[in-house]
C-alpha cells in the first residue's frame, strides 16, 4: 500500500491515541501480516489465526488510549498479541480435555482412545458445537470448555440459572442425537479395520 | 534446551496429539503464575521468527467488528465479546447501481461514564444505520452522528456534523434530539433531514412529516420555534438570525435516493455539492462565475467526468480533473 510509509510509526501512534481512523488502518496494513505469522506460529492448527488477528486489533482500538507514544507500536502489538495468544492456547486445552474426557459420557460416545476414528469424533462434536446457535454455544462452552458452575455462568452473562440449564439440556439433547446417527458409521469404520 | 512443559506446549501448538494426562499437565502448567515468564520468552521467539503471512482480512471488515461490540455493550448485558456474535442489525449497506459499494464506519467511543457510537460516512460515500429504538438515519457524504449506545436518559440525544436524513420512530416519553452545532431539533417521531456542515454557515433544516421543535441558544435564552411538515428553516451560524422558507421535498432528500440536485443553485453551492458527493477539491477562481445559476439532475452512479461535462453544458466552463482535484476555468471564447 503506497503511502504508508510516509508516516513514521511514532506519528501514527500520536494520532491513533485521538482516535485517528487513518492512522488506525495505516497501522492495520502495516503489521497484519507479521502479526499472523506469529499466531500461526503459536496456536494450534483448528485455531483460525485470522479471528485472533482481529481480537488483537480490535483490543488496540479499544485501549488507544493507553498507547505510549514514548515506547514502540510493535512491542504494543506484541503485548496485546501475546495475552491473545495465551488466552487462546488456554482456551484450547480446555476443550481438548473437554472432548477426550467428558464429552464420551455428556454424550454417550464410547471410548476409543488413540484411533482414528476417534480424532474423527472429535473433529465431528467440534464442528456439531460450532453449529449450536450462538447463545446456547456460548453458555455451553463456558460450562464445558471454561469449566464454570451454572451459577456463575447466569452472573456472568446476566441472566437466570433456569436458563443456563435449559440451554445446556438443549445442547446436550441436540448433540447426542447428531451423534447417534454418527456412530453407525463410526462403528463401521471400526469394525471394517478389524 | 526446552523444559519438559515447553516441550509439551511446542507439541499442543503444532497440533500432535496429546493424551488426557498430558493435557491436565499442559493446562495447570499455562493457568501456573510462575511459568508466565517462561511462556513468555516462548512467545517473544515466536515473534522474533515469525515470517508475514497473507491475510484476507480487509480494514472494512474489522471495522464491522469494532461496531458490532459496540452494539453488544448497547445492550447493557455483560456479554462475553465472543467472535461472530449476531446482535442486532445495525445497517444496510447502500449499493450503487454501478457496483460501487458504500460502507459506514462505527466506533466505539468508550469514555469513562458514557458509551457513545459514532456512524461516520465518510467523504464520498453515503451510509445508513438504525439506532437501537429503530430509528433510521441516512448519512450523506462526510458525516459523523455520534449517539449513545443506550437510551438511557429522559431523552433519545444524537450530536450531528454534516448531513443526514433521519426517520424517527415514536417515542412519547424520550423526545429524540439531534444537536448540530449550536441548534438542536426536538423529534417526537418524524422525516426531517438536518444540513451542519462544519464550513457551511447555514444550518438547514427541512421537515417531510410529523411535528418538530427548532431550539436555539442555551439556558435562560432559549428559543423553541415549531415547524410543521413543508416547512424549512435556515439558521445562520454567524448572525444567529432563523429565515423560514418552503421547500422541494424532492430536492432536499434527493441524496438520499442517490440524486444529486442542483435547483438554481449559485456556483459556490454547486461546487460544494460537487466535492462532497465526489470527495474530490475543486480549484477555481472565486470571482469568476458568482452570477451563474444551475438547475440540474445528476441520476444513480453518475461518474464525476459525465456530472462535470453536464455543468458544462449549462456554465461555459473548461475542466481538468487531475486525481482527486478539478480544475475549472472559463472557456475563452473563440473569435
Amino acid at each position: 500500500m503506497k503511502g504508508v510509509e510516509l508516516y513514521s510509526d511514532n506519528n501514527l501512534v500520536l494520532r491513533l491515541k485521538t482516535g485517528d481512523q487513518l492512522a488506525y488502518e495505516v497501522l492495520f496494513y502495516k503489521y497484519k501480516n507479521k502479526l499472523k505469522g506469529f499466531i500461526v506460529n503459536s496456536t494450534p492448527p483448528h485455531i483460525d489465526p485470522d479471528e485472533v488477528l482481529q481480537q488483537v486489533f480490535i483490543k488496540i482500538w479499544l485501549q488507544r488510549e493507553k498507547l505510549d507514544p514514548e515506547k514502540s507500536f510493535l512491542s504494543f502489538l506484541f503485548t496485546i498479541a501475546k495475552h491473545e495468544v495465551i488466552d487462546q492456547l488456554r482456551s484450547a486445552v480446555n476443550k481438548k480435555l473437554y472432548l477426550l474426557g467428558d464429552m464420551l459420557t455428556d454424550l454417550n460416545i464410547p471410548d476409543h482412545s488413540g484411533s482414528d476414528p476417534q480424532q474423527e469424533m472429535e473433529q465431528k462434536v467440534d464442528e456439531l458445537i460450532k453449529k449450536l446457535p450462538e447463545r446456547r454455544k456460548q453458555i455451553f462452552e463456558l460450562s464445558r470448555f471454561d469449566g464454570l458452575s451454572y451459577k456463575e455462568i447466569a452472573k456472568q452473562l446476566n441472566i437466570s440459572e433456569n436458563t443456563v440449564d435449559t440451554q445446556i439440556r438443549k445442547a446436550l439433547d441436540f448433540l447426542r442425537n447428531e451423534i447417534k446417527k454418527l456412530h453407525f458409521i463410526i462403528f463401521l469404520l471400526i469394525n471394517s479395520k478389524k | 534446551m526446552d523444559d519438559k512443559f515447553i516441550h509439551l506446549l511446542k507439541r499442543f501448538v503444532a497440533g500432535d496429539y496429546l493424551s488426557v494426562q498430558e493435557l491436565k499437565t499442559l493446562k495447570e502448567w499455562i493457568n501456573f503464575p510462575g511459568s508466565q515468564l517462561k511462556i513468555s520468552n516462548w512467545a517473544q521467539e515466536n515473534w522474533m521468527q515469525a515470517s508475514e503471512m497473507e491475510t484476507a482480512i480487509t480494514f472494512e471488515e474489522l471495522v464491522s467488528r469494532i461496531d458490532e461490540q459496540c452494539q453488544s455493550e448497547q445492550k447493557g448485558k455483560n456479554y462475553l465479546s465472543k467472535l461472530s456474535a449476531k446482535f442486532q442489525r445495525i445497517a444496510a449497506i447502500l449499493i450503487l447501481p454501478f457496483a460501487i459499494l458504500l460502507a459506514y464506519f462505527i466506533f466505539s467511543d468508550n469514555t469513562f461514564n458514557n458509551q457513545y457510537c459514532k456512524a461516520i460516512a465518510p467523504k464520498g460515500q453515503k451510509s445508513e444505520i438504525v439506532l437501537p429504538d429503530n430509528t433510521h438515519i441516512w448519512l450523506n457524504s462526510g458525516t459523523q452522528v455520534k449517539y449513545p449506545s443506550s437510551f438511557e436518559k429522559n431523552s433519545r440525544d444524537v450530536f450531528l456534523t454534516g448531513e443526514a436524513y433521519f426517520e424517527v420512530s415514536k417515542d412519547k416519553h424520550k423526545p429524540f434530539i439531534v444537536h448540530a452545532s449550536d441548534i438542536a431539533v426536538k423529534v417526537l417521531g418524524t422525516k426531517f433531514n438536518v444540513k451542519a456542515y462544519p464550513d457551511d454557515e447555514i444550518i438547514e433544516t427541512s421537515l417531510l412529516s410529523g411535528k418538530i421543535n427548532l431550539i436555539l441558544g442555551q439556558g435562560k435564552g432559549t428559543k423553541e420555534i415549531e415547524m410543521n411538515p413543508g416547512e424549512k428553516l435556515d439558521y445562520s451560524k454567524g448572525s444567529r438570525i432563523t429565515t423560514e422558507s418552503g421547500f422541494e421535498a424532492d430536492e432536499t432528500v434527493a441524496w438520499v435516493n442517490n440524486r444529486l440536485v442542483f435547483r438554481d443553485d449559485t456556483f459556490s453551492n454547486m461546487v460544494k455539492k460537487i466535492e462532497r458527493w465526489y470527495n474530490v477539491e475543486i480549484i477555481y477562481d472565486r470571482h469568476l462565475f458568482q452570477d451563474r445559476r444551475l438547475t440540474a439532475e445528476l441520476l444513480e452512479g453518475e461518474s464525476l467526468e459525465r456530472a462535470l461535462q453536464i455543468i458544462g453544458k449549462a456554465i461555459d466552463i473548461n475542466y481538468r480533473i487531475e486525481k482527486q482535484k478539478v480544475y475549472i476555468n472559463p472557456k475563452k471564447k473563440n473569435l
